[in-house]
């Protein structure tokens, strides 16, 4: 049942993806999907020590795991893809809203789905401090990538 | 869990050689690729590693575990970082050799083969722990898959790029 719903969320956020105007290149796209993934794989390393660490008495069905993956590689990534594209848009107010949806978005689906996204119980304050970190991280790490690009133009 | 040797050993030894070797061996080559396109390459290298270290090694598959430790620690992370060059090394030989359209077949068949054997050197080394049944050869499929996916990185990403927009020197 799990797997199911996860698999229906991951095509509709996959194709929110391809129908959304992008504001970013495809290389911009990649890139931010490559550190994202890296930085929740890395990230989940500590509330999800039980699957990664061959705990003896954690029993997790392959069903579980497959959403868990899922989650962790698909729908967090291109959650970040969807919400840095939109937060391109010129405008304070128009960020403001996407900065704070993104935040109330991430915060629901790691709640709703906790056993098959952080694996443990973590705090809303927690998870909103992360969120915060997070999303400064990817906004500060694509401001690097497009530096890259304009060095070579000077 | 146990805890193992954590003082500097072959599998330690084997990633700073190969990754020093590496990034000096991509510091010297010739430019071929803007800044960008080179740091989207290590990046699929090193997604590539923790992606498959990261899954393949959970529960319930648990099929191996990497240098000494149970747990995440510097030496996996670098042992991460140490294979973002390859990807490099992967797409820059395809753009310097003769093409003709059998060439990526055998240019991926040929890459993974290297990479298994590279593999069985890393596992000697000591860098992975394969447990409850798996077999190198397993890894054939996950490398195959792989360098194709990094074959469509150079199809989509750099050669449908306008040749102005490429370095050459």
């Amino acid at each position: 049942m799990i797997l199911a719903v996860t698999l229906c969320l991951t095509w509709i956020v996959v194709n929110l993806f391809v129908m959304l105007p992008k504001k970013m290149s495809w290389e911009e796209n990649l890139f931010l999907f490559l550190v994202s993934s890296i930085t929740i794989m890395f990230a989940l390393l500590i509330p999800a020590k039980r699957m990664y660490f061959d705990d003896p008495g954690y029993k997790y069905s392959l069903e579980g795991t497959m959403a868990f993956l899922t989650n962790r590689n698909i729908i967090f990534p291109i959650l970040t893809l969807l919400s840095v594209n939109l937060i391109q848009y010129r405008g304070f107010w128009k960020q403001a809203l996407v900065a704070l949806v993104s935040l109330f978005v991430f915060l629901a689906f790691c709640r709703l789905e906790e056993k098959h996204t952080i694996v443990s119980s973590i705090s809303l304050l927690q998870l909103t401090v992360f969120f915060i970190f997070y999303y400064s991280l990817m906004l500060s790490l694509l401001k690097c990538f497009r530096l890259l690009a304009e060095e070579r133009k000077v | 869990m146990s805890f193992k040797d954590t003082t500097i050993n072959s599998n330690e030894l084997f990633i700073i050689i190969t990754g020093v070797l590496a990034y000096l061996l991509l510091f010297f080559l010739p430019k071929r690729f803007t800044r960008q396109q080179t740091f989207t390459m290590l990046l699929i290298g090193g997604y590539i590693s923790t992606f498959f270290d990261n899954t393949v090694c959970i529960h319930p598959f648990n099929y191996y575990s990497v240098n000494d430790t149970p747990f995440m620690d510097f030496w996996d992370i670098l042992s991460f970082v140490m294979f973002g060059p390859f990807s490099y090394f992967f797409v820059y030989a395809y753009t310097v050799i003769r093409k003709n359209r059998t060439t990526y077949f055998f240019y991926i068949s040929i890459w993974a083969l290297i990479s298994m054997f590279t593999e069985a050197l890393a596992w000697h080394a000591g860098v992975y722990h394969y447990k409850n049944g798996y077999q190198i050869f397993f890894s054939l499929p996950i490398y195959l898959i792989v360098l194709t996916l990094t074959m469509c990185y150079y199809q989509f990403f750099i050669k449908k790029q306008p040749r102005k927009n490429r370095l050459h020197k």
